[in-house]
């Protein structure tokens, strides 16, 4: 009777908290841009349910109980009435458990809230279902409930022992980020990127993990997924309640922790003794002194809490650790010999800035209130100290706390690096943690600036944290918030890579960083000049402006105009919503034009003159269109998807033109209609000018050291273009389009004849063109494109290569200017090239690899078409290998400086080689052409070629490795997905296009041979290689059926069509 | 040496803490007298600069203060009635660091003058131990310090003898009525003695007005010869100005043109009677009559 008394007093209490209601605001809004993140209408919508509820609870249910636990538990100590209350006749028993048990309630009532949201959410997107409600009902009862009362019991236990909030915020804090990264090692599907590290954890965790998210996500691989947990999981939540109650019956008996700083006894003396006379002292305020005074003491203050030295401490050992684990990371199986680069970059992109904001943000809130915290605010804020004196020291102390913070970084890298034999480069290290320092000063500034002005503690945390949300959550992409300078205080540079440095994005850094660093000035000067004097005092200066404040806004306003001018300028479509938009009008506006007779382009006479050093490259094109279709060709659409303007179009024959600016097409009436079988001939230019306030990327970049142009998306492409179309259901409802009739390979190409096309003028025909380039560079650098090199020379201080193709290309071009180092070879017909920065043991085994495939697909499936073929290193920009007709880039980090780990059954070098050299024959030999078709041509079968070769290179062993490799990735991935299966030559998801393939493949090959497939694939070329009728997914299936006994359909049918995945996980 | 014109301050809660005050104080020391929340603190408060008034004017000499709080900051000496210190600090290393915002930067000087305020508080012996660890009233005579380093010539001090022992408090009287030629001390406190015996200029604040002010004498006069003190608890027409206990027998001091019963002595009228008079409305009501 007396607890449900309790129980209600506290809960009379709670509802008369601020941040109760916050909480109350905040959770449901989370929970609702976590579901709305539904994508694709087949998903499984129980699976998907689960996988958010259980992002809620780890996301959230920690944080919620730092933020709230002080509220109910150290209420008492927070405002001195802990004598009032402990002396009342409750025993500390019920008290505990009252404020524990409410506690509870109030987590596990905001977590059903949030789940709630997401299955209405859901059911909104995949209508009603009763099996929903149920598994709502019972993730909350069997994962939140028993989650929730044991974080509040941890809550009270930790109040029993300190009575300080910190505490609670950090261990909190800290419990958060542990959780999420194991969450990471035991391949939480919610967290991108994570992998099973270690299947001793993972099992481990099934039973420790305190939401019972890995035990269930270890039951995911199961088809259908099971849901509602095993024994297992059931024992996990079984001890949780155990430890909930194991910890109140710790929290009865801890003793508070005592305060070193004992009280002193008065010893004054009160005997009258002759006293000194009081003289006054002429005092003058001279601000840089008081700047110093306040600066020391705010550091030493600072540092000299056990909080301070703790964090620091584990600071220097979790970033020692961080690096240190993973200083020698490439890729799966693959090591590098590392460097201070590789050392720095495993902290200096994600753990050091987002840590680092995190301590930024508890710094800043302990400078800026610690004189309100520690009561002196009245006597600090009565001194003649102006209040940007007290701001200023604020700051500086706050700058010194993150140089040290760098400082400590640097020591444990280096520490690290020593302990690891790393190559260590001390320049390296100013750089780069510079880069890190910089924007988190400016966060701090920023920090600063809401501490001041705000003159409540908790509006100007939650200033903060919002800011920290817009900045690393994906928050700010859900409201639409999609420009750049939403990356509050940063910039988009990107990771040093030791191919080029910081070249991919250098010169983003300094625009970005004097935007933030202008507002940051202005906005603390404004600070200053509203400033409640660290004490929450008012101010009659407050939401006025002088004349240096409206200055300094101005100024930075100024900036950021600028600043944002030139980021649209350089790419106008810079966001997805953009992009849609552009896609959504360009089908709207054109896609009449699908059933308008356009001529193909035959042939392509590129003049290419790439200026590396001033980022910039001219086209200038010349088209051989030719009329293939049996109806004169009176109009052209032409046109291209990028901020390269196409200049000086005009063709051979007489016509007009008819521009589009807005979305970059231009329709040419000819005066006199191309009959059929007529050639005409095509003009263009373009320039293309690398933007310099946006990072280098892929396809098109010009940099000193690297320069890639690819022609897809740049080139004038002729006719209505099918591929820009939007293929989300959802994205062409919301923009007004007709939904496309998406039916899947295995349905559309069932039959041999029944190539239909998604849209009637994507004509399944193969889209290939004769090339002859001439490219020009600067000298030092090597010009490069697709065909055989015809001659090359110098001229006016630039140097030149002329190339031309044998026979027609597959029409996906590009052209190169790399420097370096070159390894050629003559083999057979094909003069085989490799730049890469250093020829080393990785280079020879690249080369290695593209002999070994030249070889076996000339003597097994069809020769090589072309004369040359070239393998480049290119920087890390995210792609690990990427092939065009007769070009194969390979990115550097992984296969010019790593090389295989002591337990890597075979080298990933050399399966990435083959891959990409078989690319030239599954990609972009067949492959293409049928725009409907799925990857499966292209990439399942280069898969097939990796087995292999490896076997034929490496041996049995090492073929089976990368097939055990494949198994345990394809494993991971089905846990995490929550698309519904299908079968592989349907499939979409890269996990079914590589790992699924690799086991399906070597299926077939244990149960049919190579023979066989070879087979197989040797008629598919027979029947479809240009310029015959472009071959499908399906045919290759037939083909394969074709080959094979009677007695073995069923297996050929089960893992090329069949969607269950018995056969490849056991 | 201070003006006050017109003076109101009002919370966000609608509360008017102080209304149209005005006041005209001298050099020396003054008392503030008024009862818990009368404003007295609002008051102080407003007068350091930290607060700022809905309407009103303050001058400090010279000096417009709320248009120029940074040079009254300059002149003043502040103690609140609460404040804390840092932690890990040393009580001396803190009374330096005041020395330096207070812009005391000849090291010497400061030296000296530090080494004398700790003479004069009574902390010389534990000037290097942490101020977080001392006692309440050690406390205070820390913030006593920080408010008399440099040379401030107006000295605010909010209940300065809370948590002082009577000798301590002794020690405190001796040091301001020392200092208080050149400066003006406003002293708040609720305990009329303090006063009494300090200040020679008060001010009455009641429910956010000055109910009366000028100096002490003049505040008496009107009362002399109508204050008797009492056993006995009187029945008529009397006005009961304070119950007191001595030995755990009442004495009672009381308002009246005559004796209001045969046990009553008449008495000298004492800053304390004015007090409990202006706290009475139906006494000034028989003032005015």
């Amino acid at each position: 009777m007396l607890l449900l008394k309790l129980l209600h007093n506290e809960w009379r209490y709670l509802i008369r908290q601020p941040l109760l209601w916050l909480a109350l605001i905040l959770l449901p809004l989370a929970a609702y841009i976590f579901a709305t993140g539904i994508t694709g209408i087949d998903t499984i919508a129980d699976k998907r349910l689960q996988a958010l509820h259980m992002t809620l609870l780890m996301f959230y249910l920690p944080l919620l109980c730092g933020a709230l636990a002080p509220l109910m538990l150290l209420r008492d100590q927070n405002h001195d009435m802990t004598e009032l209350i402990h002396s009342t006749p409750v025993p500390l028993a019920q008290r505990l458990l009252a404020r524990a048990a409410v506690l509870t309630l109030l987590f596990a009532g905001l977590m059903l809230i949030g789940f709630s949201i997401i299955y209405y959410l859901l059911c909104q997107h995949f209508g009603f279902q009763a099996s929903l409600l149920r598994l709502n009902l019972w993730d909350f009862a069997f994962m939140a409930l028993p989650a929730c009362a044991f974080y509040a019991m941890l809550a009270g236990c930790l109040t029993q022992r300190f009575s300080s909030n910190v505490v609670l915020y950090a261990v909190f804090a800290g419990l958060w980020l542990v959780y999420l990264v194991l969450a990471s090692m035991t391949g939480a599907p919610m967290l991108a990127g994570s992998t099973i590290n270690s299947d001793a954890l993972f099992n481990v965790m099934r039973l420790l993990d305190p939401f019972g998210n890995t035990a269930l996500i270890a039951l995911y691989q199961h088809n259908p997924p099971q849901l509602y947990g095993d024994s297992i999981f059931y024992l996990s939540r079984l001890l949780y309640c155990l430890l909930t109650a194991g910890l109140f019956y710790l929290s009865l008996r801890l003793k508070p922790y005592q305060d070193r700083v004992k009280p002193l006894p008065d010893g004054s003396s009160h005997q009258l003794v002759q006293q000194q006379p009081y003289r006054a002292v002429t005092a003058k305020p001279v601000g840089a002194l008081q700047l110093w005074q306040l600066t020391r003491t705010a550091l030493t203050t600072l540092l000299k809490q056990r909080l301070n030295q703790f964090i620091l401490l584990g600071w220097t050992l979790l970033l020692g650790n961080e690096v240190l684990s993973g200083i020698n990371y490439a890729e799966p199986l693959a090591v590098l010999h590392p460097t201070s680069l590789d050392a720095l970059n495993r902290i200096a992109d994600d753990v050091l800035p987002f840590l680092g904001s995190l301590l930024t943000l508890l710094w800043s809130y302990q400078l800026n209130w610690r004189n309100r915290h520690s009561a002196m605010a009245e006597l600090i804020a009565a001194a003649p100290v102006r209040s940007g004196i007290l701001l200023a020291g604020n700051m500086l102390a706050l700058t010194a706390l993150i140089l040290l913070m760098m400082l400590l970084s640097a020591l444990a890298c280096l520490a690290a690096e020593w302990l690891a034999n790393s190559e260590i480069n001390l320049r390296l290290y100013p750089e780069v943690l510079g880069k890190v320092a910089l924007p988190l000063t400016l966060l701090g500034a920023l920090f600063s600036v809401f501490h001041t002005i705000c003159r409540s503690p908790l509006t100007a945390a939650a200033c903060c944290v919002v800011t920290l949300l817009l900045k690393y959550t994906p928050l700010s992409g859900k409201l639409g918030l999609t420009h750049t300078m939403w990356n509050i205080a940063g910039s988009p540079l990107q990771p040093a890579d030791a191919y080029w440095r910081f070249e991919q994005s250098q010169s983003v850094f300094w625009p970005f960083m004097t935007f933030w660093l202008l507002l940051s000035i202005g906005l603390l000067w404004l600070a200053a000049r509203w400033s409640h004097r660290s004490g929450s005092f008012t101010n009659a200066k407050r939401w006025t402006l002088n004349l240096s404040s409206s200055l300094l806004l101005i100024l930075a306003v100024m900036s950021g105009v600028h600043l944002h001018l030139n980021i649209i300028a350089e790419r106008p479509l810079m966001s997805s919503d953009l992009r849609e938009q552009w896609r959504a009008n360009y089908e709207q506006r054109y896609a009449s034009w699908a059933a308008v007779a356009q001529p193909g382009i035959s042939h392509i006479d590129a003049q290419v003159d790439i200026y590396p050093q001033q980022g910039e490259a001219v086209f200038t094109l010349n088209y051989t269109l030719q009329n293939r279709t049996a109806e004169p060709v009176s109009k052209l659409l032409v046109g291209n998807y990028s901020a390269s303007t196409i200049a000086g179009l005009r063709l051979s024959v007489p016509h007009s033109i008819e521009a589009d600016q807005q979305l970059g097409q231009y329709v040419l009436t000819l005066t006199q209609p191309l009959a059929p079988g007529d050639t005409v001939q095509m003009h263009s230019k373009l320039n293309f000018r690398q933007p310099s306030y946006w990072p280098a990327v892929l396809p098109q970049l010009v940099k000193p050291s690297f320069s890639y142009l690819r022609g897809i998306p740049l080139l004038p492409t002729l006719g209505f273009q099918t591929e820009y179309q939007l293929r989300n259901p959802e994205l062409r409802q919301q923009y007004g389009l007709a939904p496309l009739e998406l039916t899947k390979p295995s349905r559309l190409f069932a039959v041999a004849q029944g190539i239909a096309p998604v849209h009637p003028a994507a004509t399944a025909q193969y889209d290939w063109v004769n090339l002859h380039s001439v490219v020009s560079t600067d000298i030092g650098q090597t010009p490069l494109a697709q065909g055989e090199l015809v001659r090359q020379w110098q001229q006016h201080g630039r140097q030149y290569a002329e190339f031309q193709t044998r026979g027609p290309i597959r029409n996906a071009l590009a052209w190169y200017s790399i420097s370096g180092q070159t390894l050629s070879r003559q083999h057979g017909a094909t003069r085989l090239t490799l730049y890469s920065p250093l020829i080393n043991a990785a280079a020879e085994l690249n080369m290695q690899a593209m002999q070994d495939t030249l070889d076996w697909m000339t003597q097994h499936i069809a020769p090589y078409r072309g004369t040359a073929l070239s393998l480049l290193a290119m920087p890390d920009m995210g792609a690990t290998g990427y092939a065009l007709p007769q070009l194969i880039m390979i990115n550097h980090r992984v296969g010019f400086r790593a090389e295989p780990s002591a337990d890597a059954g075979f080298d990933q070098r050399y399966r990435r080689a083959v891959h990409e050299t078989a690319h030239q024959w599954f990609g972009h030999d067949i492959g293409n052409g049928v725009l409907a078709d799925s990857a499966f041509l292209v990439e399942s079968l280069a898969k097939y070629v990796e087995l292999v070769l490896i076997e034929q290179r490496y041996g049995s062993a090492a073929m089976q490795a990368l097939v055990e490799y494949e198994r345990e990735r394809f494993a991971l991935a089905v846990r995490r997905s929550t698309q519904q299966r299908s079968a592989l030559v349907d499939a979409t998801a890269s996990h079914d296009l590589y790992s699924r393939a690799t086991l399906v493949f070597a299926i077939l090959r244990q149960q049919l041979g190579d023979a066989v497939i070879s087979q197989a694939l040797r008629q598919l070329w027979q029947q479809h290689a240009y310029p015959k009728t472009p071959a499908t997914s399906m045919d290759f299936v037939r083909a394969l059926q074709a080959q094979v006994k009677p007695q073995q359909q069923q297996l050929v049918q089960e893992l090329l069509l069949g969607t269950s995945n018995t056969l490849l996980i056991p | 040496m201070l003006t006050i014109n017109q003076l109101s301050v009002t919370y966000p809660d609608g509360t008017k803490a102080l209304q149209d005050i005005n006041l005209q104080l001298p050099a020396g020391m003054v008392g503030l007298l008024g009862a818990n929340g009368a404003g007295k603190s609002t008051l102080m408060r407003t007068l350091a600069t930290l607060q700022k008034p809905d309407s009103g004017q303050i001058r400090f000499a010279d000096l417009d203060v709320l248009q120029q709080p940074d040079s009254l900051r300059q002149q003043l000496g502040y103690l609140p009635q609460y404040f804390g210190v840092y932690p890990h600090i040393s009580c001396i290393a803190l009374l330096q660091h005041m020395a330096v915002l207070k812009g005391i930067h000849n090291k010497a000087e400061q030296q000296q003058q530090i080494d004398t305020l700790l003479q004069l508080t009574n902390l010389s012996a534990v000037a290097k131990k942490q101020v977080a660890s001392f006692s309440g009233g050690m406390r205070q005579r820390f913030g006593i310090a920080q408010a008399l380093l440099g040379n401030p010539r107006l000295l605010i001090m909010d209940e300065p003898t809370a948590g002082l022992d009577p000798a301590e408090r002794e020690r405190l009287h001796a040091l301001l009525v020392t200092i208080s030629h050149d400066k003006l001390i406003l002293l708040s406190t609720h305990i009329v003695e303090d006063i009494e015996n300090l200040c020679p200029f008060v001010a009455l604040i009641n429910q956010g007005q000055i109910v009366q002010s000028g100096p002490v004498p003049s505040l008496l006069t009107p009362l002399q010869g109508r204050i008797w003190q009492s056993p006995l608890r009187p029945d008529d027409s009397s006005v009961l100005l304070s119950e007191s206990y001595r030995f755990g027998v009442p004495t009672y001091r009381l308002l009246s043109q005559q004796q209001p019963c045969a046990a009553a002595v008449p008495v000298e009228a004492t800053l304390q009677d004015r007090y409990f008079f202006e706290l009475t409305n139906k006494a000034a009501n028989n003032v005015a009559t």
